[in-house]
C-alpha cells in the first residue's frame, strides 16, 4: 500500500504588496503564500505593518500596489460590493477590543454575519450554541456583551468570526486586552478551532508568548517580512 | 457533538438585518429622543405649509359655496335693457342649451334702502319667485307676498327678527328715478344666512310680482340665473364643477353675443379669490424657509447619529455588509422618518382645522374676511407638494451624510475606531 501525502493547496498569494496612507508607507512590498488549513502568526513591534497586511488579507481596503490573490481570484479586481461579501463568507474577524455590539445580546452578536448574509438562522444558531457549549460559554448567549468577562467576549467573539464557516480566520492582536492566563485559553481555542474547522488561521501579535504556540511564524519590521522562523510558509524574502 | 459545517439553505430576507440596524442606532434614549424631536421638528414646518395653503383654499371654497347660495352657477344680463320673464329670453336660450341648463330664475335686483326701529341702511334687494329661485341656489327661501326675507347679519345690526315691520325705500320706476322713493312697509318674514358677510349685511329678498308692481316693471326682470346639467356634483368636487360652469359660459357666450353680461356665480368676488390664489403661492414659497430649517435639524441629528454609531457602522461593514446594502438601510430608515413625519404632519392639520372651526378665540372677523370661520381644505396635489418636497429634502440630506461615511475608507476607520 502506497502512502501519499496531501499537498497543501495555497490559500492566499500576495504580490509585492505596497500599502500607504498620505505620504506614510505601512507596507514596503510583502510577498508570501498562506495554504490551505495552516496556522501562521505574523509578529512584530507595534506600527511594522502588520495589521494593515492582515486588513489586506481581509479584504476590508485594497493595495496601493501589488496584488492580493485569494484562491486564484485577484481581490483588487473585485467593486467594494463583492468585497463585501467575501469578507462576510470568505474570512472572519477577531479583534483586539472583541467589538460585540451592545444593544444586543451575544446569541444575536454572533449571528450578525448571518443577518448580514440574508441566510436562514435555524441551523446556524444551532451550531453556534453548540460551539459556545464546547467552548463554556453557552450560559453567555442570552446576556449582553457588558455582562461578561474580557475572556467570555473574546470566546464570543470567535463564534461570532467561526459562524458562517470561514476558509480565513484573520485576528488582529485577540489576546491584547486579555491577561496571561485568558490569552493562553483564547489563543488555544483559536488554534483548535481553526484545526476543527479547517480555516487558515493568520493571528497577528507582538506577543511572543502567543508567537510560540505557532509552527509558522512571520516577522515583519518596517514594512516588510524579514523572517520566516519555522519557514513552513512558502516565503519569499525582499 | 458540534454540528459543523453549518449547511445554511441560502434563502435570502428570512433574517433582517435592518431590524438590527435600527436597534444599533436606537440603543440610547438620547438618540431616541432626538429623532422624536426632530420628525415633531419637520412635522410641524410641514404642517404649518400645509394649514397656510389649506387656510387659502379653505377660503377659496368656502367663498365659493357660500356665493352659490345667492346665485345660481351663471348669472346672465342684458346690457341694453330689461330681460322679458313671459317667455321671450327663456326660448331664446333654452334654443340652444336645452340639455345643459336647468330651470331659469328671474330676478329683479335693484339698489333701496331698508328703515327699521327707525335706522337706516342701503341694501340690494332681489325680486325672486322663491320656490323656483329656493330649487336653483340650495337656501330654503319661502315669504309671502306682503313679506320679505332678509340677510342674518342686516337683523342682527338693525336688531329686527321674524313678524318686525319694516319699510323699504326703491325709486319709483326707471323713468322717474330722480323723483322721490316710494316707501312700502313690510313684514319680516324669513332671515336668510348665506355665510357671507356682505351678502347677510345687504340682502333682502321680495317676490318677483311686487317688485315689479312697485317699480311699474312689468314682465320685466334685469337678471336671470340657472344651474347647469352637470355629472358633477358641486358639494363633492368644487374645483371641477367651477370648470365646467367656465366651459359652459363660454359655449352661452358663443351664441348670445356680447349683448349680454355672462357672469359665473363666484364673479362678484373674482378679484379677490385670484388674489387668494397668488397669495397662497408666494406665501408658500416664503415658508419653505420653516422646511429647511426643520431640514438642519435632520442633518444634525443624521451626523450624530454617524458619529455617535460610527464603530458599529464600521464593524457591519467589516463583517461583510455592502455599501449598497447599507446605503438602502440608511435610505429606507430616512424613508421610514419621513413617514412617520408626513403621519404626524396629517394630524396636525387635522388638530389645526378642527381648532379652527371650532373654538371662539380662532373666529375672524367676517367683514374683513367675508366668511366667519377659517377651514383648512387640501388638495391631494397640494399634499403631494409639501411632501414631496420634504422627501426630495430627506433624501439630499441622506446623501450628505453617506458621503460623509463613505469618505473614511474601511481600513482607516476600522483602525481609528478600534485602536
Amino acid at each position: 500500500m502506497v502512502m501519499t501525502e496531501k499537498t497543501p493547496r495555497p490559500l492566499l498569494v500576495a504580490n509585492n504588496v505596497k500599502k500607504s496612507f498620505d505620504k506614510v508607507n505601512a507596507l514596503n512590498g510583502v510577498t508570501l503564500t498562506l495554504f490551505e488549513g495552516d496556522q501562521y502568526v505574523i509578529r512584530g513591534a507595534s506600527g511594522c505593518g502588520k495589521s494593515t497586511l492582515l486588513y489586506l488579507m481581509g479584504g476590508l481596503d485594497r493595495p496601493t500596489s501589488g496584488s492580493v490573490v485569494v484562491n486564484g481570484q485577484d481581490l483588487s479586481q473585485y467593486d467594494d460590493d463583492a468585497l463585501a461579501k467575501f469578507r462576510n463568507t470568505f474570512t472572519g474577524l477577531v479583534f483586539q477590543f472583541h467589538f460585540l455590539l451592545p444593544s444586543m445580546n451575544c446569541l444575536n452578536n454572533i449571528l450578525l454575519p448571518a443577518r448580514i448574509a440574508g441566510v436562514s438562522l435555524s441551523n446556524i444558531k444551532e451550531n453556534c450554541q453548540e460551539f459556545a457549549r464546547e467552548l463554556g460559554v453557552d450560559h453567555c448567549l442570552a446576556k449582553y456583551p457588558f455582562q461578561l468577562s474580557g475572556g467570555e467576549q473574546q470566546r464570543i467573539n470567535i463564534i461570532r468570526a467561526l459562524s458562517l464557516r470561514p476558509k480565513l480566520l484573520l485576528c488582529d492582536e485577540p489576546t491584547g486586552n486579555l491577561d496571561r492566563k485568558n490569552g493562553q485559553n483564547v489563543t488555544r481555542i483559536l488554534l483548535e478551532s481553526a484545526k476543527h474547522f479547517g480555516a487558515t488561521l493568520v493571528v497577528v501579535t507582538h506577543d511572543q508568548n502567543v508567537s510560540s504556540h505557532f509552527k509558522n511564524e512571520l516577522v515583519m519590521e518596517d514594512g516588510r517580512l524579514i523572517a520566516d522562523s519555522r519557514n513552513a510558509a512558502e516565503l519569499n524574502l525582499n | 457533538m458540534i454540528l459543523w459545517p453549518p449547511t445554511y439553505n441560502g434563502w435570502p430576507a428570512v433574517t433582517n438585518i435592518f431590524k438590527a440596524f435600527v436597534a444599533i442606532l436606537f440603543q440610547d434614549r438620547s438618540s431616541l429622543r432626538f429623532a422624536i424631536g426632530v420628525a415633531i421638528g419637520i412635522s410641524f414646518s410641514m404642517a404649518v405649509i400645509l394649514a397656510t395653503i389649506g387656510i387659502m383654499d379653505g377660503f377659496d371654497e368656502s367663498l365659493k359655496v357660500n356665493l352659490k347660495k345667492s346665485l345660481g352657477d351663471i348669472a346672465i344680463n342684458y346690457r341694453d335693457g330689461f330681460l322679458y320673464t313671459d317667455g321671450t329670453f327663456a326660448k331664446q336660450l333654452q334654443k340652444d342649451e336645452k340639455e345643459r341648463i336647468g330651470p331659469l330664475s328671474f330676478m329683479l335686483r335693484v339698489e333701496g334702502f331698508i328703515i327699521g326701529k327707525g335706522v337706516a341702511r342701503g341694501v340690494q334687494i332681489s325680486g325672486i319667485d322663491p320656490a323656483i329661485h329656493s330649487d336653483i341656489v340650495g337656501l330654503n327661501l319661502n315669504f309671502a307676498a306682503d313679506e320679505v326675507a332678509i340677510g342674518m347679519e342686516l337683523a342682527h345690526d338693525l336688531e329686527l327678527a321674524v313678524g318686525d315691520e319694516v319699510v323699504l325705500a326703491m325709486s319709483h320706476g326707471n323713468d322717474s328715478i330722480k323723483t322721490l322713493p316710494v316707501l312700502n312697509n313690510f313684514r319680516i318674514g324669513q332671515i336668510v344666512n348665506h355665510g357671507i358677510y356682505l351678502k347677510d349685511s345687504r340682502a333682502i329678498y321680495l317676490q318677483l310680482s311686487r317688485v315689479q308692481e312697485i317699480l311699474q316693471l312689468f314682465d320685466k326682470a334685469n337678471i336671470v340665473t340657472f344651474n347647469i346639467n352637470s355629472k358633477i356634483r358641486f358639494e363633492n368636487a368644487v374645483g371641477e364643477y367651477v370648470k365646467a360652469v367656465s366651459s359652459e359660459i363660454e359655449h352661452i357666450r358663443e351664441f348670445l353675443g356680447i349683448d349680454y353680461s355672462i357672469r359665473p356665480f363666484w364673479h362678484e368676488y373674482a378679484g379677490l379669490l385670484e388674489a387668494v390664489e397668488v397669495e397662497k403661492v408666494m406665501i408658500g414659497l416664503v415658508l419653505q424657509v420653516v422646511v429647511v430649517v426643520s431640514m438642519f435639524n435632520m442633518l444634525a441629528f443624521l451626523i450624530y447619529v454617524n458619529e455617535k454609531y460610527v464603530k458599529e457602522i464600521f464593524l457591519l461593514r467589516a463583517l461583510g455588509l455592502t455599501k449598497r446594502r447599507l446605503t438602502g438601510m440608511w435610505m429606507q430608515l430616512v424613508f421610514l422618518f419621513w413617514m412617520v413625519s408626513v403621519l404626524i404632519s396629517y394630524l396636525f392639520v387635522k388638530l389645526i382645522n378642527l381648532i379652527l372651526q371650532n373654538l371662539d378665540f380662532f373666529q375672524v372677523p367676517g367683514e374683513i374676511y367675508n366668511l366667519a370661520r377659517f377651514k383648512i381644505i387640501l388638495a391631494s396635489s397640494d399634499y403631494l407638494a409639501v411632501y414631496g418636497g420634504a422627501l426630495i429634502w430627506v433624501i439630499a440630506i441622506s446623501g450628505i451624510t453617506l458621503y460623509r461615511l463613505y469618505r473614511v475608507s474601511l481600513l482607516h476607520g476600522l483602525r481609528k475606531e478600534f485602536a
